[in-house]
Order: C-alpha cells, then structure tokens, then sequence
C-alpha cells in the first residue's frame, strides 16, 4: 500500500514537474520569437507561466492530499472525477506546450536556416571531359583562361585560391577573356587547356549554341568553398518593413549544393518585388534571364544577358537590377528551383492555365532531370485551367522552346507560378501543410532578411484582418504582375565569335514598369483620384504580365557574314557559300560505315562542317564538309583525258576512252555502250578528220540499274591556229551524284589510273 | 486548535492563488484583446458591415454618414411606393454616390462604397474596377491624412433625368459636395448615372 502510494505521488510529482518544465521551454521560445512585439511576448509568457502555476499547485495539491481517501476504499465519486479532470488538464497542457514549443522551434529554426549573414562562393576548375588533364597538378604549364573580372569571387578568386594552396601559380599561365563564351569557346577549340569559372558553369551555357553539349563535354577537376560575410545593409530591424520596401527573387539552378547548405548556383529567373505594407500593394515584376542590360559589376558597365551578373555574386545581380529600374533593392530572397518542386507539393499544388487555344494538347517538357545520364521523363501540363504538383509547376515555369512567345511568355508563365504559390499561401489550412512549407522552405530558400523581420509579416496579415472584418480579404491586397517587355534579337559578340541570343527591353517598357515601382515605393507622388467611369457592359479586365509592344525604333545591330549551320544544304549550296565567301573547302565524304553516316539521306547532303555555326566568317581559314555519299550511287564514270578535244583538219584522233570505278576507286570491268553524232545530229561509226566537223562521243554505262554517261567533244577545224583549250565541260552523269569537279583541294580519293576500258572507235 | 489552523491556512492559501491568478489572466486577456483587435494609427469603425434592409433590396452601411442616412431613408420610403419610378431611380442614385465617392467612414480599399446599387452579378466586376482605380490609393491617404480629413458628400443634387422606356433604362445627372477635406487637387464633383429596371428593383448599369 505504501508503494502504491509512493509511486502514485511520485507520478504526480513528474506531471506537474513536466508541466513546469514545459511551460518555461514555451516561454523561452516565445521569448526569442522578435517577431511579436516586446511586451506582447512578456503578456503570453506571464500567462503560460500562470496556467501553468495554477496547474502545478492543483496536481501537487492532488498528490499530498488526496490520496488517502482513494486508497481508503471509501471511493469518493467527487475526489475521482477531481483526480481524472486534474490529470486531464495537465497532460493537455503539457501536449499544448510541447506541439507549440515545437511549432516555434520549427519556425525558428526554418527561419535562421534561410537568413544569411553570409554567402558560399564554389569555384572551380574544368577542363574537356576528354582532356588529359586527370587533376589539378596536371595543370603544370598549362594555359588557363578566366573571365577577366578579378573581384569575382566564383571564377577567379576562389578557383586561384585551389593552385595558391598548391603552391602552382607560377607553373601556369592564366589568361584573361573578356567574354564567358569567349572563354568557353577557347576551351572548346584546345587554345587553352583549363578555366577558372564558378562551379555552377553549366546552367550559363546550356542554352547557347556551341555550347549546349557543356555536360557531356566538360569536366570539373576540382572544387572549392569559400565562405564570406554579407555586406548587408539590413539593420534587420523590425521597423523597416512598415515602410515600402523592395525585394529580388532569384531563382538558382543549383546543381552542386555547397557544404554548410547554401544556395549556390547562378539565378535564372528574376523577380523584383515592390512591396507597400501601408497601402497593401505589391508589385512583380518578371525579368527574363536573357535581357540585355547594363551589368552593374563590369568595369566598363556594358551590356550583356542580366544572368550574366552573377560572374560578380548576389551583390551584382541585386545592383544590376536596381539599376534597371533606378532603385536601391532592400533585400533579397534565392530560392531554389528543386525548392519550387516542394513548396508546390507542399501546398498541394498550385493553379495554372496554359491556352487551349494555342496549345490544345497542351505542353510538355522535360523534367529536373534533363541532364541526367540515365534519362529524363517528359511531364505534360494539361490544356485550360488545372492544379498541378511540384513537378509540373517546375517544368512549365521553365519551358522555353515550343512556346510561342518565347522568353516573354517563359516569364509570364513563371509569374503564374508565383501567383498561383501566393494564393495557396494565403488560404493555408491544416497544421500538416503548414510543416511541409516550413521544410520546403527550409532547405530551399536563403534571405538576407532577418528571422525577426520575417516573423513580423505577421502585422501584415493581422493589419488586413483588423481593417477588413467581415470583407472578404481575398483582395484586400493587391498583386499586380509586371513585365520586362522587349524583343528578340541574335547579336554577334566579336568577344566570343559568335552569335548570341538576347532579349532587347523596350525603353518605354522599362520607363512605364520604372513608374510603377517608384510609385508604390512611395519614390514619386500619387494621384488623388478625381474621376471613377464604370459600365457592366464592359467589364473591367486586370491585364497581369502582359506583354506590351511600344511605337519605338528597336535597336539594330548589324551582323557580318558568319558561318552558317549548313546541315541539310546541298554540296552544290555549301560549295556556293564557300566560294562567295572566298573559303577554300575541302569534302570529307561520308559513306555507310563511317559514324557519322545516316542512312535515308540523299547523296550529297551536307551533315556539317568543322567550323563553329555564327562565327566570323571572314576568319575562317578553310572549311571542311561533312557530305553523305551513298555506296549505290557512287560508281564514278570519267572521261579519259579532255571532255573536248580540237583537231585540225587530217590529223589523227585516237580516243581515250573512259574509267569506271566504284566507291572504292576499284576500276569495274564493264562495256560501254558507244554512239557517236556528228553536228548535225547523225550517228555516226567514226570521227571523221577529214572535213570540220563536231562530234559528240557518248558513253553510257548501265551499273546497278542505274545508267550513267558522259561524253567528249571532237572539234574538227580548218588548219588556223588551234583555239586555246576550252574549259572542261561538265560530263553529263545523270546519277544523283553531285559532280566532282572544281574542288579547290583534291577530295580525299584515289588518284586516276589507267582505263582498262578502251572503246572501239 | 492545531488543525484548524492547518486547515485556515490551506484555505488561504488556495484562494489567493487562485484570485490573484484570475485577475492576472482576466486583465491580460483583456490587454491582449484590446492591443490584437486596436489599430496603430487611426480610426476604426466597430463595424463595417452592410446592415441588411428587409425592405429594399440595398443596404446602409453601418457606419453610414448621417446624410447617408437621411437620404437611404428617403430611398426606402420611395421604393415603398414604387421601386422603379423615376424618384426611387434618383434616389438610388443619389446614395449611390453619397457612399462611393465619401472616403472618411472607409478604412481599407475592398471597402467600396455603393457596390449594393449595383445588380449582384455585377457586383465583383465592379468592386475590382474600383479597388484597383478610385480607391487603390485608400489606406496611403488615410495614412497621410487620417480618415477623418477625407471627403464626406454633404449634398447630392439631381441636375437632370429621364427615362427612357424602351430600353427600361433610366438616366441622371448629379452634382454634389463635399465637406472641407485636404485632398489636394480637384475631385470628382459630378457625373452621370445610368440605371436599368429589374424584377427586384433598379440597379445601376453604368456612370461615367
């Protein structure tokens, strides 16, 4: 009985204890929360820590008192439900403590995991996938190119770091390239053996031409990680978000994630967010990866693709693109795309309309996985209006080829994304989802807002709620999507030889977006509104990121005759081209057997050349085709000697007759079929020398079943000076072959041997 | 004598605890309700939601203006005798701009004034084209201004109007003013309404 009675109390004891120590945890975490105002936190705490008093003193009280009339076997019906309802509370209030202290660590944790105070810059070295170069002290005497922007931190510092430590900046030679793809290029063609770039390299290229091969076709030799403090101009004060402010979303294709787990990756979508928690507006505005602006980080300030920004860090994308719009941007937000994946499932996906019209299957693209050696699948998004997962979300936000708007409409597919995630966010129920979100987040998100400021959007939120009781909340913000207008253009870079792809803004475009921002940063004054017009019978439509053409001269940029992609040309049109171009060319012929062959095609078509496609083309040296000859239709008929011959009158003509040789230059022992005319048309049996005269000399050859000829001219004259040679004419084969006269450079046959056929004149 | 002392004590002991706890929660429930539910700036109405009328097919807003009042009483009143007669046309006109175009009882932009005289499948439409034109500006007003510095119709005035039967459409032009405000600038202070007759009663098409 007295164990009994020992072990009761001291189950007691520990409940009340649990209640105790709970309590604190909570009140220690609501502490730390500095979202919620000082003396609200103090308010919450003092009640916690009352309730929790209360508690304690009621089941101590329990544990001393009343145990005796229980285990007296006078069970009083009273003091039972006393003890079950005390317990009841108590273990109630313990679960309540314990799910809100781990609710609040979990937010607090999320949150201090995606605000940074610092950055993690990976650099590294990549030479060609089929180099020789295994690791970094091969590198001894080799070329190294790198992008001449010194202060880079991803692809100069931190890679030079990798051959400081080894001590091997002495045995290389580095050399600066003004131009990434210049750089890149120079690996490519082997004048140089190994570049310094960030390790995120691939995502910058994989949509240039030339270049779109970069994973298969090169390889990092080595990594490294340096970690930097932020230069942050965020007091992270709470008070800074009660006055308009301005955000960057950066979108990070991150392929190699760092070690301490932050963002790296070079950011290919860009938003800038204009946010007035006064007037309850937002903007968006949606800035394709390929605008042609001003980089804020080049010495010389010129124009390149805004992605391009990230050879100078986060800080150089920010300052760009707040120089695009003329504003200082507060802070940032990276999210990466596999994040976009979570949060998206996390939500239970998000709404998104792709235009039957357009597109009455739909779209389809491939997934996450593009580049992975062991295949991709292709999602589809359905036609119309649907709700799709992560997956789906991620893919249709970054299709690009097939769209009809190209860049533009990528942009404004990424901001139905975006829109259709803030929506999802603002009806967010269960307790369940909210944790996914918080995990999504977690991982795939990175701030330079402190966790103070983002646990103070709460005031936003209580804000609306307060002034629009019993409104409808749903569009008591607005969200309005903008943007960057522009068009489409390819512009030679003389840096990197080539062509390059841009998407040239509309100056107005960006003046009208400019507008927008400054006036809901509050940079510019509003109107007082003075005149409201409204008809049922036009109904009022928000037109969100529209695309916009402006009555403006678009910029020319003139490009000089650059080799062309001449695959499916005929050899007569790449020839041509040679020529006009005054490049001396040269046939690679391409039969069955060899790799390249492709069978279906037609003789003569041109698979390609050695030159890269959009380079200059007056600093081709030569050039060398690639063309499909097929085995059937390569048995080759020539003329023995000139395809014109001129006698004079009673001199002896004998004839030399014809070769005909197969693909391999064999010669085919094969019987000519033989017929001579005159000029008037008449067969003949000989040539005559007697008198003037011109005979045609035909042979024909059936081979295969196919039939080839070729024929010479026999030009009997008056006995006067012999006419300088006629030019050789073109025998007249009928075959699909495309004649083999006129090369500049002999293609790579056999020499003309001896005919073993001789006709019989 | 020891026991009832023991007990005195006991007892004692349990209510304060308990009464001084009580005071404490009740006073910070109190503190945490008045500081959650009390705006930091300026005013706020208790309620801003629609009262319902049994006899018309509008409403007065409950933090309707005094004129508003007056002249939601004339409207009712009117529709009383006929709903579609050329007076109830005018009158729901009139109200119609006596809420819209006063700013001072609106605290936040999707509050838009007037959106009961427009027919309800029309009503959405109509508040998105206001949120995001005439009132999009609304709380950076308050904010500079303060509500009660914004502009309050005071009188509303029928220039004109007329029906036109064929289309069962009824037209008015109107006037109005407004009190002492600090809108800088010139406000709206006219214009023309167009209403069309229903089975319930009529509703505005069109101002412009």
């Amino acid at each position: 009985m007295l164990n009994k009675k020992n072990t009761f109390k001291t189950t007691i004891l520990i409940f009340s204890l649990i209640t105790i120590l709970s309590s604190i945890y909570t009140s220690f975490k609501i502490w730390n929360y500095g979202g919620l105002d000082t003396i609200l936190r103090i308010i919450i705490i003092m009640i916690i820590l009352l309730v929790a008093l209360i508690s304690f003193v009621a089941t101590l009280k329990l544990a001393l008192s009343k145990v005796k009339y229980i285990y007296k076997g006078k069970v009083k019906y009273k003091r039972v439900i006393k003890v079950v309802f005390t317990m009841f509370l108590s273990i109630s209030y313990i679960i309540i403590n314990l799910f809100a202290a781990s609710f609040l660590t979990k937010l607090d944790d999320t949150l201090n995991d995606i605000s940074v105070s610092e950055e993690t810059y990976v650099g590294a070295i990549v030479v060609m996938e089929d180099s020789l170069i295994k690791s970094v002290d091969d590198l001894k005497d080799k070329k190294i190119g790198f992008f001449d922007m010194k202060e880079s931190m991803e692809n100069y510092i931190v890679p030079n770091l990798i051959l400081q430590d080894l001590e091997m900046i002495d045995q290389v030679s580095l050399l600066p390239y003004e131009d990434f793809n210049f750089l890149m290029g120079a690996l490519y063609d082997g004048d140089i053996d190994a570049i310094y770039i960030s390790a995120s390299y691939t995502s910058m290229f994989e949509n240039v031409e030339g270049f779109k091969d970069i994973n298969t076709k090169t390889r990092i030799i080595e990594t490294r990680e340096e970690v930097m403090k932020i230069e942050n101009t965020n007091t992270g004060s709470v008070d800074d978000l009660q006055e308009p402010f301005s955000v960057l979303l950066m979108g990070v294709d991150e392929k190699l994630p760092s070690k301490n787990g932050q963002l790296t990756g070079n950011s290919d979508a860009l938003f800038l967010a204009t946010v007035n928690p006064v007037n309850f507006t937002v903007n968006i505005t949606s800035i394709p990866r390929d605008t042609y602006v001003p980089i804020a980080c080049y010495g010389d300030k010129r124009r390149d693709k805004i992605t391009h920004a990230n050879a100078g860090g986060t800080d150089c994308v920010v300052e760009t693109v707040g120089d695009m719009f003329g504003i200082d941007i507060d802070y940032y937000i990276k999210l990466n795309f596999t994040g976009l994946e979570d949060l998206v499932d996390a939500l239970g996906g998000v709404y998104v309309t792709v235009d039957a019209d357009k597109y009455p299957d739909g779209l389809v693209e491939q997934n996450s996985n593009r580049f992975d050696e062991k295949g991709h699948d292709w999602i589809h998004i359905p036609a119309g209006t649907n709700k799709v997962d992560g997956e789906q979300a991620l893919s249709f936000a970054r299709k690009r080829y097939g769209l009809d708007g190209g860049a533009t409409e990528r942009a404004a597919n990424q901001t139905m994304v975006i829109n259709g995630i803030i929506n999802e966010l603002m009806s967010l129920s269960g307790v369940s989802k909210i944790y996914d979100v918080l995990d999504a987040v977690g991982k795939n998100f990175q701030t330079n807002l402190s966790a103070e400021q983002m646990t103070s959007f709460y005031k936003f939120g209580i804000e609306i709620l307060q002034r629009s009781k019993g409104l409808n909340i749903n569009d008591a913000m607005i969200i309005d999507y903008y943007l960057v207008s522009g068009y489409d253009r390819d512009i030679y870079s003389e840096n990197s030889n080539r062509l390059l792809y841009y998407y040239v803004p509309y100056v107005k475009g960006i003046e009208s977006i400019t507008e927008k921002i400054h006036l809901n940063l509050g940079l510019i004054e509003y109107k007082i509104p003075n005149y409201y017009s409204y008809s049922v019978f036009y109904p009022y439509v928000k037109e969100q990121a529209q695309f916009y053409s402006y009555d403006e001269d678009e910029e020319d940029f003139p490009v000089p005759p650059l080799v062309p992609n001449m695959k499916g040309y005929l050899q007569s049109e790449a020839i041509a081209w040679a020529n006009k171009n005054s490049i001396p060319y040269s046939i690679n012929y391409i039969e069955a057997g060899n790799p390249k062959y492709v069978d279906g095609l037609e003789n003569g078509y041109v698979l390609g050349h050695n030159q890269v496609v959009d380079s200059l083309a007056s600093k081709v040296d030569s050039i060398v085709f690639d063309i499909i000859k097929n085995v059937e239709d390569s048995a080759l008929l020539t003329i023995n000697g000139e395809s014109t011959i001129t006698l004079k009158i009673g001199e002896t003509y004998t004839e030399k007759g014809i070769q005909f040789k197969d693909s391999k230059g064999n010669n085919i022992d094969i019987i000519p079929k033989i017929k001579i005319t005159d000029d008037n048309g008449n067969t003949v049996d000989t040539i005559s020398t007697q008198s003037e005269n011109t005979f045609t000399v035909m042979y024909t050859v059936k081979y295969n079943d196919k039939e080839y000829t070729i024929s010479r001219k026999v030009v009997i004259i008056k006995n006067e000076v012999v006419p300088s040679p006629t030019p050789s004419i073109e025998p007249t084969i009928e075959p699909t072959i495309e004649p083999t006269i006129e090369p500049t450079e002999q293609p790579t046959s056999e020499p003309v041997v001896t005919p073993s056929i001789t006709p019989d004149i | 004598m020891s026991k009832d002392k023991k007990n005195t004590v006991k007892i004692n002991y349990k209510n304060i605890v308990i009464l001084v706890a009580g005071i404490i929660l009740i006073s910070a429930v109190l503190f945490i309700g008045v500081k959650f539910l009390s705006n930091n700036g300026g005013e706020v109405p208790k309620d801003v939601i629609q009262k319902e009328s049994s006899t018309t097919p509008y409403s007065l807003r409950s933090n309707a203006t005094d004129y508003q009042n007056e002249l939601y009483k004339l409207l009712e009143d009117s529709y009383k005798n006929d709903k579609n007669s050329l007076e109830t046309a005018e009158l729901v006109a009139m109200n119609f701009v006596a809420d819209f175009y006063t700013l001072s009882n609106k605290t936040i932009k999707n509050d838009i004034g007037g959106a009961q005289f427009w027919y309800p499948d029309y009503r959405l439409n109509f508040r998105d084209s206001a949120i995001n034109s005439y009132y999009f500006n609304l709380e950076t007003m308050i904010d500079d201004f303060g509500s009660e510095n914004l502009p309050t119709v005071t009188s509303v005035n029928v220039v004109s109007s007329n029906l036109n039967s064929s289309k069962q459409e009824y037209s008015i032009k109107l006037e109005w003013t407004y009190d002492e405000h600090e809108l800088a600038g010139e406000i709206q202070t006219s214009a023309s309404i167009y209403l069309l007759v229903y089975d319930t009663g009529m509703f505005i098409s069109v101002i412009n």
